[in-house]
């Protein structure tokens, strides 16, 4: 270094020394390939005839709506001089709101002068889906979004009992008939139970019925001729909601079987937990057994709730491990198998596999790539990133939510999986690819160096899914979720998202994503196939709850793919549970598991109605105001 | 055990022989030296660190190590203490954090060379940054390392201890990386990044300069990441044949570590 | 002998203890030491008398903080009892009580002021479960203070369940009992251990660290013994995967061919990755892998026909790394990032071979470096326990984690002198646990001509 010179000296022979280092460097690399400059210079020339097809783009359109500026430009302008927090609604809402919670209860809230300055940056509109909405990031912040919330509350506050062997029991041992008039019977009194209404004894205390306006049971059943026996509003219409091939596979695996699928009030389950779901369903559920078939005291009367509370009984989601214990029915506990059983965005379209889509048209090929993106997006993406670990394991600091937000976002991922199944159309010829690594991974590579230059042409879509943990996430799915759609394997579909994320996108980028995020993928290998107790298994049998799933984010919507693409691709009604898939039509639930984001859109302006209020009881509350039914059923097209 | 043999083993260290792999190779090969860009004064980078103040004694966490009386164990007297470590000073950070675009060092890229070139440290990567920790003295001088060469361009890479938010956003409008804490800004008259607050955000008394932003000729050439429009990265065969192969691998070693064999 | 592989075992000073070793030898069903440590830490209950005597002065009883244990106070309920100078007749009641149905080894021991319970081999066989180290001593433990001190529903109503509450805390209200209470054993009560079969896998890193003295390579020895043993019982070292995890613990743990201990030296002022190109080069050296392939770049993609011991090598490699860096740093902290991050370097090193543990360790390292350092939970490594979610993904990360806990020179809050310092204590009680490294080879050299005859 030479301490002994003046600094001026110092700076002047150093700029000399660089200038030299660097021309040395530069012909060495200029005499070593040469070749290889023209080939670079004419890829800048090449790459130049693209930008055309770039703006033909979808993802084009959606960063020029959500920036208000060209897409592929790698410059903000703007940046620094947006006018902070100012340019964003919601913000300006919050600050006046800590404002007058400071003044009211005399202690500080909400506060912008703590922390850093917010809105350096654009705080860009999100639109959601494809459903032209647009939505402020803190609009999908899960405490700001009912519909998130009731999403949360409909499978927590779901369970599904068989009455099969409750009625041999009635009819061996009770000697009462079972008929479509007493299972009517049973079902409206059901109706009166389900929100706490008392049947037996005299002098209960009972809930106010707007209350518990969401508390429910319905029939599953796949045998017509019970179906023609009921009250229609007592069952789910399987041939009404679903397609009639996905209608006909459904009831043959249901068969004669009669489910009753019950839903707890929202406001129940919130008090309590998941676990309380169970034990209020089979306790009201028992109370209607005994007031519609003059059951007494009897001994009988313990098999009938043991079968109701044990023996034939499905909860949404197992108990969890001690160390982050929680009851059934958790989303902790969730397989994820059965998640999408819970999606319902594909119940429309023609049982067949994607491969055969593709063959159709390029439009139909899309739009099931859009139900994929659609169910990923809006609930597997919830559950695992704003949910599970956003919520339940750190306590909800928001970062999981934007997260899980890069999943809702409109036109970037529907965009590239569209491009996909143009290019799988071309290749595949409507044949599913074998579940084997050498011939998926020239797709798959196909496929993941298509989303990373997509980043690298978009800086705007970059900055859309401004972290790594985003990218990372989308990566993840895309992986997943195309390999799966092509080899009807679940498995392939995880190891493809594995490799993806640990791989692909590593060493192209040298970053992934959050410091933990690659847990799985560098996991997910070894464990693909494993006989190993902790390792290994169906990724339907997977689930939260897998110790390495449970604390290692933004995967959850990976798996999803890997199971809905594979359900998607093999061209199968359901991908664990037909009961579960069916359970999840009943149109009068207040959230929409066939759009999801739509849902979650207008939760995210305010235009969405949760179930669970408690204005029926709070002060100054006009309760005709509250608690009228939702339209159900209303149809608004993909 | 089978019988030894002298290899003449050189390390691979990167496949491929593009330019961006070319890049990966020295930077990760200990025995090829970083070309030195820009100089800039230790009390600089103690400031710009700002765990200590400038000329101040290094803080000590324990007595240096001569002193302090430890239980026996013969590895302590083996491996080689750092000057820090012998010190007994602190462990100290400094946060790195590299944009998306066109960078001459990424995260991964940080680890590798850490891992290739410094001795005694802690080290957790992220999407946009990376944290190194080493004992304080330790850290000035890598830190020196960090600032000084080939692998800093003001334009791209910052000191952030905290608020790293930005590595993928657009570029401000002289070009810079997003800093929501305006740590550095670029001065127009000298051409120059000047940091005028430390890596924690705190105004600093004297600005530092670091040097002009590299050119976008240069931003090209000294590129670490793949991308289309400079190498672009599907035509990489070795780097997608290991990788192909690195997987695979792991699947089956997972499934059975006895089935993997020379023909694998 | 069921697998051909043999190894030369050293001590720390890099002196062969036992040459040609079948690897069988270091097997916790062949190794009479391993046998012998894995029934001390199955059978053993610790009561510590002071803590008791103090507890039940001030009513203190059914605290949740690990540190401080402060927030549950119920002085009106308090005792003064001196209990620690009536150690000897508390440990001959409990004697009576339990000791009976064993075979008569001593089976309650007074050391200082702490007695140690052994619950006889013949009661552990007859339950299905160890939780008797629990239940039984602390029971007897009851029943003897109030023997002695006369206390009973007639004389002291609440003096009977301050002394239970002091001994179980709020169990069974909470699943389990306060963390540091007076009676504590070597391994969880089962109920709160996660998983089939990971009890041996229960234990905290700073307690291993403490018991041997921080001594590097003992402490390697002594995580392997339990994490081999917890790797058998959970059924990961089963068929294929048996030969895989005798290997992998003989040279991360056992310092088989002094492989772990020459790389150190070779790289004592080296940096990580020196030590990875160390490995590979003695792998190449030792024909464990070789060249398949070479590319136009030059690079070169090599193969094995021998996973197992080229596994055994990688984890050999990081262990050393481990040891290098933290050593080079005399920090704990920096452990997790080798143990994260050397993966990558094996792989790319080789043209694609699996890295250590075939990605586990990567995946595992990577969530420990988070959460060592990031805001979601964790601690420094000393706090973490061998089957902690984070951890026990793989069965090799946790020796190396020992090692650089070993290396630490005082810069951990949580370090082995706060969380464990009990636990140097029982180093001079057992001298079973001194020098681990050398008896496992000591006793590998013992029955090695037997595993021969098979």
């Amino acid at each position: 270094m030479g301490e002994e010179l003046s600094e001026e000296e110092r700076i002047k022979r150093f700029v000399e020394e660089r200038k030299k280092k660097a021309g040395e460097e530069r012909t060495k690399e200029s005499g070593m390939s040469a070749r290889e400059r023209d080939y670079t210079r004419e890829l800048y020339r090449a790459s130049q005839k693209f930008i055309d097809i770039e703006k033909g783009r979808d993802i084009y359109q959606t960063m020029k709506e959500i920036w208000g500026a060209e897409p592929l430009y790698e410059v903000d302008e703007k940046m620094y001089h947006r006018g902070g927090y100012r340019q964003s609604i919601r913000k300006k809402e919050f600050i006046d709101a800590g404002k007058q919670i400071a003044i009211k209860r005399g202690l500080p809230s909400y506060s912008r002068a703590v922390g850093l300055p917010v809105g350096q940056r654009m705080l860009e509109p999100m639109p959601v889906g494809k459903w032209g909405i647009t939505i402020e990031q803190d609009d999908s912040h899960h405490m700001n979004n009912t519909a998130i919330q009731q999403l949360n509350d409909d499978i927590k506050r779901t369970v599904i009992m068989n009455l099969d062997l409750a009625h041999r029991m009635l009819q061996v041992r009770v000697g009462k008939e079972v008929t479509p008039e007493t299972l009517n019977f049973y079902m409206e009194t059901l109706q009166h139970t389900m929100g706490a209404g008392a049947v037996a004894q005299e002098h209960m205390n009972e809930v106010n019925p707007y209350l518990v306006k969401d508390a429910w049971a319905k029939i599953i059943t796949g045998s017509d001729e019970i179906m023609d026996g009921l009250d229609q509003r007592y069952y789910i219409h399987i041939d009404e909601l679903f397609h009639p091939d996905r209608a006909k596979a459904l009831k043959e695996a249901i068969g004669d079987s009669i489910w009753v699928v019950f839903r707890v009030p929202t406001l129940a389950m919130r008090m309590g937990d998941g676990e309380c779901t169970g034990r209020w369903a089979a306790m009201q559920n028992t109370m209607a057994f005994i007031s519609a078939y003059q059951l007494s005291g009897e001994h009988v009367i313990s098999d009938l709730a043991y079968a109701f509370k044990h023996a034939r009984v499905i909860h949404m989601g197992d108990k969890l491990w001690g160390s982050r214990v929680r009851g059934r029915n958790e989303i902790g506990g969730i397989p994820d198998g059965f998640i999408p059983d819970i999606i319902q965005c594909e119940r429309d379209l023609p049982l067949m596999p994607y491969v055969e889509y593709m063959t159709q048209d390029d439009a139909a090929a899309s739009k099931a790539m859009t139900r994929m993106s659609e169910g990923i997006g809006g609930i597997a993406a919830m559950l695992d990133n704003t949910l599970w670990l956003g919520f339940y394991m750190s306590g909800g600091i928001g970062f999981s939510n934007t997260v899980a937000t890069s999943a809702l976002s409109g036109g970037a991922n529907e965009d590239v999986l569209s491009e996909f199944s143009n290019l799988g159309a071309k290749y595949l010829r409507g044949k599913l690819i074998p579940a084997k690594w050498d011939i998926m991974k020239v797709m798959l590579n196909m496929v993941a160096t298509y989303v990373i230059e997509t980043y690298e042409k978009f800086p705007t879509l970059a900055e859309l899914h401004w972290g790594g943990a985003h990218k990372t996430s989308i990566m993840g799915t895309v992986g997943a979720g195309v390999s799966a759609m092509l080899t009807g394997s679940s498995t392939m579909g995880l190891w493809a998202g594995n490799y993806t994320i640990a791989s692909a996108m590593k060493e192209g980028w040298l970053r992934t994503g959050w410091a933990g995020q690659e847990i799985q993928d560098h996991m997910g290998m070894p464990y693909l196939c494993s006989f190993r107790p902790e390792e290994g298994n169906l990724t339907e049998m997977h689930g939260e709850n897998y110790p390495m799933h449970s604390f290692s984010a933004g995967h959850g919507n990976q798996r999803a793919a890997a199971n809905y693409g594979a359900m998607m691709g093999r061209g199968s009604a359901w991908c664990l549970s037909p009961v579960v898939k069916v359970a999840f039509a009943d149109p009068h639930l207040a959230f929409d598991f066939r759009r999801p984001r739509y849902c979650i859109a207008k939760a995210g302006i305010k235009e969405f109605m949760p179930d669970g209020e408690r204005t029926a009881i709070t002060p100054a509350c006009d309760i005709l105001d509250r608690g009228i039914l939702k339209d159900t059923m209303k149809e608004i097209p993909f | 055990m089978a019988e030894k043999t002298k290899s003449e083993y050189v390390p691979n260290i990167y496949p491929g022989k593009d330019t961006v792999s070319a890049r990966r190779k020295k930077l990760w090969d200990k025995s090829r030296p970083l070309l030195k860009y820009r100089s800039i004064a230790e009390d600089d980078i103690t400031q710009l660190l700002s765990h200590r103040a400038v000329r101040s004694a290094y803080v000590s966490v324990h007595p240096p190590l001569e002193e302090l009386i430890e239980p026996y164990d013969p590895i302590k007297h083996i491996v080689v203490p750092t000057p820090g470590t012998r010190a007994g000073d602190r462990i100290r950070f400094i946060q790195m954090s590299d944009s998306f675009h066109l960078p001459s060092i990424a995260p991964f890229g940080r680890q590798r060379l850490y891992f290739s070139r410094f001795r005694g440290i802690d080290t957790v990567v992220y999407s946009g940054r990376e944290i190194l920790e080493m004992r304080e003295r330790d850290l000035e001088k890598a830190t020196k390392m960090l600032l000084e060469t080939e692998i800093f361009n003001p334009g791209r890479s910052a000191l952030k201890g905290i608020t790293v938010h930005g590595h993928s956003l657009r570029l401000d409008e002289n070009g810079l990386m997003f800093d929501a804490r305006r740590r550095y800004i670029y001065d127009k008259d000298s051409g120059e990044v000047v940091y005028i607050k430390d890596q924690m955000g705190n105004v600093l008394d004297v600005p530092v300069p670091v040097g002009p932003p590299l050119s976008e000729e240069d931003c090209k050439k000294l590129c670490l990441t793949y991308s289309w429009d400079t190498q672009p990265y599907k035509a990489r065969t070795e780097l997608f044949e290991m990788m192909s192969r690195s997987t695979k691998m792991r699947v089956m070693a997972g499934f059975n570590p006895e089935m993997i064999n020379e023909s694998m | 002998m069921k697998y051909g592989d043999k190894v030369g075992l050293y001590n720390d000073a890099s002196q062969c203890i036992a040459e040609d070793v079948p690897i069988e030898a270091l097997s916790p069903f062949y190794n009479p030491y391993m046998k012998d440590v894995l029934d001390l830490f199955k059978r053993t209950a610790f009561v510590n008398l002071s803590k008791l005597q103090s507890c039940l002065k001030e009513g203190k009883a059914g605290w949740e903080t690990v540190i401080g244990q402060d927030e549950c106070k119920m002085p009106w309920y308090g005792r003064d009892l001196p209990i620690v100078e009536h150690a000897e007749e508390i440990a001959d009641r409990i004697r009576d009580k339990i000791g009976k149905f064993g075979d008569g080894e001593d089976s309650v021991v007074v050391m200082a002021d702490t007695i140690i319970v052994k619950i006889p081999r013949e009661v552990m066989g007859i339950f299905a479960s160890r939780d008797p180290v629990y239940t039984w001593t602390m029971v007897a433990l009851c029943q003897a203070i109030a023997e002695i001190f006369k206390i009973d529903p007639n004389t002291d109503l609440d003096g009977c369940n301050m002394l239970k509450a002091v001994v179980f805390g709020r169990y069974p209200q909470s699943i389990t009992f306060s963390p540091g209470a007076p009676v504590s054993g070597f391994l969880k009560p089962s109920n709160v251990v996660d998983g089939l079969g990971a009890e041996y896998s229960g234990i905290t890193v700073n307690h291993i660290v403490a018991m041997v003295n921080k001594r590097t390579m003992d402490g390697l020895a002594l995580a392997s013994i339990l994490e081999e043993a917890a790797q058998w019982e959970m059924g990961n070292a089963v068929g294929w995967y048996e030969r895989y995890n005798l290997l992998g613990y003989a040279y991360e743990g056992f310092n088989a061919n002094n492989l772990v201990l020459d790389l150190v030296k070779e790289n004592r002022a080296g940096m990580i990755m020196d030590v990875v190109h160390s490995t590979v080069r003695r792998a190449i050296e030792d024909k464990v892998i070789k060249v398949k392939k070479k590319f136009a770049s030059g690079y070169k993609m090599y193969a094995t026909d021998n996973y197992p011991l080229w596994n055994a090598y990688e984890l050999a490699g990081t262990t050393a790394a481990v040891i290098v860096n933290c050593g080079a740093m005399r920090a704990g902290q920096a452990a997790p990032s080798v143990l994260a991050y050397i993966n990558d370097g094996f792989t790319i090193e080789t043209g694609g071979l699996p890295d250590p543990d075939g990605g586990r360790m990567e995946g595992v390292g990577i969530g420990f470096a988070f959460y060592t350092h990031s805001i979601y939970g964790g601690a420094g490594p000393g706090a973490y326990t061998f089957d902690h979610v984070i951890l026990r993904g793989s069965g090799f990360i946790q020796p190396p984690i020992v090692a650089g806990m070993c290396l630490d020179s005082g810069t951990q809050l949580f370090s082995p002198e706060m969380t464990s310092s009990a636990f140097f204590k029982l180093r001079d009680m057992f001298p079973l646990l001194q020098n681990p490294l050398e008896k496992v080879a000591e006793a590998a050299e013992q029955i090695k001509g037997e595993i021969k005859k098979g």
